[in-house]
């Protein structure tokens, strides 16, 4: 009872699952380079330790909070699952695994848009998810990806860049 | 040259919106002259639009049932552990263990399986047990190479998960409809049996304290799991609790199919599924439950069953105590009538019988507080409310519209806390950010009886010593609020608000109609032509879609957040709010989310109906905010100029009051007012549990009447029998010091988690009525008036022309011209009434 406030109301994490899962899943699945049930595993971990997780050290920042455990979540898994350690810049390498096309189903531009997007460095890629896909500022990403404000914007910059380029050739 | 454009990354921050705003302006600008410009712009915009529309696509995965049904549980499981003065704190470990151990079992056919696909493995259950039993331990044995997280968190994370997942292998048992041993490890039964007594312990304690204690409900969960495994263990054993009835498959079939239908509901398109996603979720946790506690097999009724889940689902996911909630009207009122919907949703889909369970809880919504026996119920505890609303509107009917306001629009305490009483404000160095004051005088509107005026005060601020304020105003723009006491009064009560701001103060303005959109990014208050401007091009048009409002202006307030500063979102609307097809009780967390975080809400209310009030005052309240409705140019004045500090400062929040009656003075008292604020006694101490806030200089005002000792009175509530195991509890020493009543109040500061208690006595000094202070005997003329208007049955002996002649002669200075105004008001209502 003296611990106020150091635990989540039932509701709240619901509602966080609720909000995050999906991009935290499309985030993680993407870095794992489709294993899906590793992106599964590693979600469920991120929210499990969002409970554990003081309320009031995050309730401010919480989808920064999740990505960015979710992020180290899945840089852990890919430690484990290559037997030499892994420059965690180099993470996202993964996304060009074969498999990844098997789950790329839609109609034909989004398909060719989503090839397209496989051929960005991963550091594009990434930022790209997190702002188009999971909704994080500028600043939020920069928390997630430990890059500076500036440099989220450029790479950005020039993922949006080089989509334009490679659709206006196409 | 138009390829150098792209050398810019500011190119895309313009698209993504994250230019600051005066650089936007100057972008545009450029964008005017600049052709080349312009065509980069739209063409990244293309981009993004298509990425964003293949990223949705593409994020339509969820986590499986078992996952979050772990992720919930577990989340339960460290509140859990929490009270420390109970001593089973170990075997509850101890039981999760058991429990997970004993689940291994069913783990791995649903996890290697979809875990809905379980009616599968029916039929050859036993089989499919050992098997699964094989390939748990197999699977603890060795590392899945794919997989090797699950495994390595086992201890404690997939501890829980585990147990969670029983939540769905009981389906087995139940279609079966045969109590099975699923024991195959030792380990496992004589984790059981050390786990068994705790479980007894756990039910000796529910016994004890039958639904009132704050950390029973999640004891509760637990004690369910807790019986539900020792039932599995022991299947003969059967439950004190429960009745012996016969067990009904169909229902139990039923349930599976509705979590079966829920999931479906996963895949649905993003916005509605984010809504209503948690709300299947909680239905699925509520019903994962109710099929464990079918699990034992002992005989239980599927009606037991399910009221059980019933409660469970309550007291987990919406903080009712049904147990006690028939006797009281709590403020949990509203609450648990968002949960009655939600589990009618719930029953509807699974199960059409059994009505009259899902409206046990349903409550009349203009239900008054009762005379209370000062021997049976010595303490009242209520919450502040410093909503003005309720007067406004009503003003609004009598005045406006020459009619006589519904009943369920009258709350008394909004109409008493709306006029401004010379109450003295705390002193600059006092230890307590209000002053808290009460006295008794004899009641008007019965001779014999007294009442009691309770007083707080918060301390009042001035523009200088006001935080700097990071405001977003989220303006409902809807097709609805085309008429001229809403928008344009909107408007006219935003400017009035911006003349009070300085150049430490940012504004933003969100709109939403048919779609959410930032018409201001957050601009300082100083630069008010840019605002005026954004201002006067508001148009109202569309139709409303509240909730992607609500983020976006979130959103903008988290990323202009000022550290120790007012962060407040205030909502303009005319209540024609819609969330989607999933009602409030999401839009609800999210607010209340938003609160923990440090943003609050306020609620502004212009030219409503009467039939989203009730969720406005909830969504405010349940933000740290506070509610008023608008309905002239006069009361946007008193709102946003003349009260706001009290509208943007809150000084206190989760403000709570305990009043304990001496029955040596007192033998009975009524609280006037504060129906939907009561709040049971224990949630006094509770610092978990929300209350209201009060701004800087707000006043509150509490009514109670009090039927004096040995006074015989037709009012009185009959007694009830005495005991026949326990005496009456002695009167200590403290009895016969003469006090009425002691006064406790319990508050937290606005950054807070930690409440503080102030506590003082009253003593009745014998006042007579026409002796008080003109605010005295004002403010009961206002509650007279509100009684009269609800039609009570304790309004006494008083008519409107009592109301009229008091409200007349203690009107003080009346600068304001508000209480003349609430003269006029009674007048009308008197002629509406038919003089009485």
């Amino acid at each position: 009872m003296t611990e106020s406030g150091s635990t989540w109301p039932a509701d709240t994490i619901n509602t966080l699952v609720d909000r995050y899962e999906r991009p935290l899943l499309a985030y993680a699945g993407r870095m794992l380079g489709g294993d899906w049930q590793g992106a599964q595993d590693a979600v469920q971990e991120t929210f499990l330790r969002l409970c554990r997780e003081d309320p009031q050290k995050i309730e401010s920042r919480v989808a920064a909070w999740l990505f960015s455990v979710c992020r180290s979540r899945v840089i852990d898994m890919q430690r484990t699952n290559h037997s030499t350690p892994f420059d965690a810049s180099q993470i996202a390498v993964a996304d060009t695994a074969p498999d990844v096309s098997e789950v790329a189903v839609g109609v034909e531009d989004r398909e060719q848009l989503n090839h397209l997007v496989e051929n960005l460095t991963p550091r594009q890629q990434e930022v790209l998810r997190l702002r188009l896909q999971a909704g994080l500022s500028y600043r939020e990403i920069a928390k997630v990806t430990g890059l500076t404000i500036g440099n989220v914007g450029f790479h950005l910059h020039a993922a949006v860049r080089n989509l334009r380029d490679s659709l206006a050739v196409s | 040259m138009s390829e150098s454009i792209w050398e810019n990354p500011k190119l895309t921050a313009y698209v993504l919106g994250e230019m600051p705003e005066a650089e936007a302006a100057e972008f545009e600008s450029m964008m005017q002259t600049d052709s080349a410009l312009a065509e980069a712009v739209r063409e990244a915009r293309g981009v993004t639009d298509q990425l964003q529309v293949m990223y949705k696509a593409d994020a339509g995965t969820t986590l499986d049932v078992a996952r979050r049904e772990a992720i919930t549980n577990h989340h339960n499981a460290p509140t859990l552990a929490q009270p420390d003065e109970f001593s089973w704190r170990i075997p509850m470990t101890l039981l999760a263990t058991a429990a997970a151990l004993l689940l291994l079992i069913g783990v791995p056919v649903l996890l290697r399986d979809s875990p809905l696909s379980v009616g599968q493995a029916t039929g050859d259950q036993t089989d499919s047990r050992n098997r699964a039993s094989t390939q748990a331990t197999h699977e603890a044995a060795s590392a899945d190479k794919t997989r090797p997280q699950s495994e390595i968190a086992l201890e404690g994370d997939e501890t829980q998960h585990q147990i969670d997942l029983n939540g769905l292998s009981p389906l087995n048992d139940f279609d079966q409809n045969a109590p099975s041993n699923p024991l195959p490890s030792s380990a496992a039964s004589d984790a059981i049996s050390i786990a068994e007594p705790s479980a007894v312990a756990k039910d000796a304690y529910r016994q004890q304290r039958p639904g009132k204690d704050p950390n029973q409900r999640n004891l509760q969960g637990m004690g369910g799991d807790a019986r539900g495994k020792a039932g599995a263990v022991e299947s003969g054993q059967s439950h004190p609790n429960r009745t012996p009835n016969p067990v009904s498959g169909p229902s139990a079939g039923a349930a599976f199919k509705s979590v079966k239908k829920r999931s479906a509901l996963d895949g649905q398109p993003e916005n509605s599924a984010i809504i209503a996603g948690g709300m299947s979720l909680n239905e699925e946790s509520g019903e994962a439950q109710m099929m464990r506690r079918d699990q034992p097999a002992d005989g239980d009724s599927t009606r037991v069953l399910r009221s059980e889940s019933t409660r469970g689902l309550m007291r987990g996911n919406l903080d009712v105590k049904s147990d006690t909630i028939g006797t009281e009207m709590g403020s949990d009122m509203r609450l648990d009538e968002l949960g009655d919907k939600k589990l009618r949703k719930e029953m509807d889909d699974a199960i059409d019988e059994n009505e009259t369970l899902t409206q046990r809880n349903r409550f009349p919504s203009a239900v008054e507080n009762t005379f209370k026996r000062v021997a049976e119920e010595p303490l009242s505890t209520f919450s502040v409310d410093v909503d003005t609303a309720s007067y406004s509107k009503i003003r609004e009917y009598l005045l406006g519209q020459n009619r006589r306001p519904p009943l369920g629009a009258v709350r008394i305490e909004e109409m008493v806390n709306y006029f401004n009483y010379e109450y003295l404000p705390p002193k600059d160095d006092a230890e307590y950010p209000f002053a808290a004051k009460a006295e008794i005088m004899s009641c008007p509107w019965n001779d014999s009886h007294r009442l009691a005026r309770i007083a707080l005060k918060g301390k009042e601020m001035t523009v200088e010593e006001r935080p700097p304020c990071n405001l977003v105003f989220l303006l409902d723009t809807s097709g609805s609020m085309n008429s001229a006491n809403k928008l344009p009064l909107v408007k006219e009560g935003m400017a009035m608000l911006l003349s009070q701001l300085g150049e430490k103060d940012r504004v933003a303005i969100v709109v939403y109609a048919g779609s959410a959109g930032l018409v201001l990014d957050s601009t300082s208050a100083k630069k008010t032509k840019k605002i005026e401007k954004a201002l006067v091009e508001l148009m109202a048009g569309g139709s409303t879609n509240g909730g992607a409002g609500i983020s976006l202006a979130y959103q903008t307030a988290r990323d202009n957040f000022i550290a120790d500063g007012v962060n407040r979102v205030i909502l303009c609307t005319d209540g024609d709010f819609n969330v989607g097809t999933t009602g409030t009780d999401s839009l609800v967390r999210i607010v209340e989310e938003e609160a923990k975080g440090g943003i609050f809400l306020s609620v502004l209310g212009f030219g409503m109906g009467n039939h989203n009030d009730e969720m406005l005052e909830n969504i405010s309240g349940r933000g740290n905010g506070n509610y008023a409705f608008i309905d002239t140019e006069k009361e946007a004045r008193k709102v946003l100029v003349d009260q706001a500090g009290a509208t943007l400062v809150t000084i206190a929040k989760d403000v709570k009051l305990q009043i304990e009656f001496n029955p040596r003075i007192v033998s009975a008292y009524r609280l006037i007012g504060y129906e939907n604020r009561v709040l049971f006694k224990e949630d006094f101490n509770d610092d978990k549990k929300d209350a209201g806030e009060i701004g800087a200089g707000h006043a509150v005002t509490a009514l109670y009447e009090l039927i004096p000792a040995g006074a015989s009175n037709e009012a009185m509530p009959p007694k009830i029998d005495g005991l026949k195991y326990q005496s009456q509890p002695q009167l200590t020493d403290a009895a016969n010091a003469g006090e009425t009543l002691t006064l406790k109040l319990r508050y937290k500061e606005p950054d807070g988690d930690t409440s503080k208690l102030i506590e003082f006595p009253v003593v009745d000094n014998e006042t007579a009525f026409s002796d008080a202070d003109h605010d005295a005997r004002f403010a009961a003329a206002v509650a007279s008036f509100g009684m009269q208007l609800r039609r009570s049955q304790y309004a006494g002996d008083w008519n409107l022309s009592n109301v009229i002649t008091v409200a007349q002669g203690a009107k003080g200075e009346d600068e304001s011209g508000l209480r003349s105004e609430f003269v006029e008001m009674v007048q009308a209502a008197s002629k509406l009434m038919g003089n009485q």
